[in-house]
């Protein structure tokens, strides 16, 4: 039980990483290898304030927002303005760096090793310790994500967003701000990305440099693919299905087969099928992967 | 003294850089993927010369030949299995990037599956090392600077003398025109295919004798070498290699006053200034005329 409430955990914190990717990628086509580093600025963010610095964990979090949202507006500004692929290396190389730095930061992220001991939320007396307790804590939050995200994308910005990802001359010629509308929309995903890091750090109550990287940028990216392109379900489906099923591989596989290897070759395979074969993923709608 | 020693390490390094770059612009000015998935084809050659040398016993001098051909052909039919057929459905940059990244993770997993995740070595013991003063030079360094003096002039006069060379040209200036003039696309992609997976497979040669084999040892190789196309300016081949060795030198002068450790923020660093203050590249004057 404990178990399914961990992997319960581990799926909504994916799925919020997943909407605010899909704000980003599914309906406003910014195309972005940044996510899991805001992800890890977030979560970093929070550690470093609740251990280092003894804050409560709400200021924490709202810190870590703002944090997320300003590093992204920082990149965003000078990136957004670039064309395709320019945009698409600059993140990685953005997102490398930002690996780097946590790495050789040692007197701010404790480098390699990583912080311990982030505190478990509280209400005043009410101390969230148990499985079902986290849970809860980590259900309300993910589903305020998704409330705000939903305002969102039924706002009459979704219009807007929607003619930036499918033709940026036709939304230019419509009078929109591409570059200023995709810097709002980085900006507010950075945040999201950051408040879900902090959901993390408050789960796992410790943050390392691997978690960050590129083995994250590319789950992200195959939850988003493989639940589907702007649709709240996907991103929850996609989550669902790559947590739940790996599990699976647990209890087979050859000698000295590691189940991690396994798993990135799924999520490889997977991606490629779905290109093919599913461009839309399971739930998801039919739109920006065919031109 | 120790200025010149990272010098001539730079240049070593460089010539890597600039082979897999040269290889990697060749696919992307002609096809415009952004074809992540070279890293894989690089460590493909690696894993192919630890099979012939290490496990079969075949000796150096016929295993590289072979282990050319199958890592131009690995290339190839990543382009057939997995980029044709997305073309084929009108597939947009995204999903062929983003089939590009599936093709690199699973290789990379099946490596590690088959191989594990540890560093093969190809050969014990030091390299052969040359020795001036307090210069120290290996073979690998020697090896380098031969393969860059035969293989860039070799492929600057396939590329303007030779037809097909002059058919990847007129790809890259302008598909829609090519296609006109009777260049048979699918064709021709097989083609840019083979030629840049084969450059990466002699750089990857270099490497797998040196320092082994490991399954994610394309990943940094192939985006250092995605960072010299952006410096060199997108288009312009010889800016490509231009910015391999840049690179390589700037990695390695770096460790004159910075801990090595410090070499990806450099490059990446490296990498933004360039984008967000010259997108064109070092050498983008030199495609005033050209679309990018």
């Amino acid at each position: 039980m404990d178990y399914l409430a961990h992997l319960l955990v581990v799926v909504l914190i994916y799925a919020s990483l997943t909407v605010s990717l899909d704000l980003m990628i599914g309906h406003t086509g910014i195309l972005t290898f940044g996510h899991a580093s805001f992800y890890g600025i977030g979560a970093y963010a929070t550690a470093i304030l609740t251990v280092y610095a003894g804050l409560d964990w709400f200021s924490a979090m709202v810190l870590a927002f703002v944090v997320g949202a300003l590093a992204a507006a920082l990149v965003g500004i000078p990136t957004l303005r670039l064309g395709g692929d320019y945009f698409i290396l600059a993140l990685f190389g953005f997102s490398l760096i930002v690996i780097s730095l946590i790495v050789n930061m040692e007197w701010l992220t404790n480098g390699p090793f990583g912080i311990r001991g982030v505190p478990r939320p509280s209400l005043g007396p009410l101390v969230v310790q148990s499985g079902a307790g986290i849970l809860a804590f980590t259900a309300f939050v993910v589903a305020l994500i998704y409330f705000v995200h939903w305002r969102f994308v039924t706002s009459p910005m979704k219009a807007a967003l929607q003619a930036i990802r499918d033709d940026e001359s036709v939304a230019m010629a419509l009078g929109i701000d591409v570059v200023r509308t995709k810097i709002i929309v980085f900006t507010l995903g950075g945040g999201f990305a950051a408040l879900s890091g902090a959901l993390a750090a408050f789960y796992f109550r410790f943050v390392t440099s691997n978690s960050y990287g590129l083995t994250t940028i590319i789950l992200l990216w195959a939850m988003l693919f493989v639940g589907g392109n702007c649709s709240l379900a996907g991103s929850l489906v996609g989550p669902a299905v790559l947590i739940f099923f790996p599990e699976v591989f647990r209890f087979i596989g050859g000698p000295g087969w590691d189940i991690g290897n396994i798993q990135e070759a799924m999520y490889g395979l997977l991606l490629i099928l779905l290109m093919l074969f599913r461009p839309q993923g399971l739930v998801g709608q039919r739109v920006g992967l065919r031109s | 003294m120790l200025l010149l020693q990272l010098f001539i390490d730079g240049l070593a390094a460089g010539a890597l850089y600039a082979l897999t770059a040269v290889g990697f612009a060749i696919i992307y000015n002609g096809s415009r993927i952004l074809h992540l998935a070279h890293g894989a084809v690089f460590a493909f050659g690696g894993y192919c010369l630890y099979v012939l040398v290490k496990l079969l016993g075949v000796p150096a001098f016929a295993a590289v030949p072979i282990a050319l051909g199958a890592t131009a052909a690995f290339g190839v039919l990543i382009d057939v299995l997995v980029y044709r057929p997305l073309r084929a459905r009108n597939s947009s940059p995204a999903a062929i990037l983003i089939a590009s990244i599936g093709v690199l993770t699973l290789c990379q997993a099946l490596y590690a599956l088959f191989f594990s995740t540890d560093t093969l070595y190809l050969r014990q013991g030091p390299l052969p090392t040359f020795e001036f003063g307090d210069i120290t030079i290996t073979i690998v360094h020697v090896l380098a600077a031969l393969v860059a003096l035969v293989v860039f002039p070799a492929l600057q006069l396939f590329l303007t003398r030779t037809r097909y060379g002059r058919a990847i040209r007129a790809l890259a200036d302008n598909p829609r025109l090519a296609v006109v003039r009777g260049v048979d696309i699918e064709k021709l992609y097989v083609l840019i295919f083979a030629v840049g997976s084969l450059l990466a497979g002699i750089a990857v040669t270099l490497v797998a004798f040196d320092l082994g084999v490991r399954p994610e040892m394309g990943f940094p190789v192939m985006f250092v070498s995605l960072v010299a196309v952006i410096v060199g300016g997108v288009g312009y081949l010889p800016g490509a290699a231009a910015g391999g060795f840049l690179l390589g030198l700037l990695q390695n002068l770096s460790l004159w006053q910075l801990s090595g450790r410090w070499q990806d923020v450099i490059v990446f660093g490296a990498l933004l200034v360039f984008l967000i203050f010259r997108p064109q590249g070092l050498f983008g004057h030199m495609l005033a005329t050209r679309r990018v």
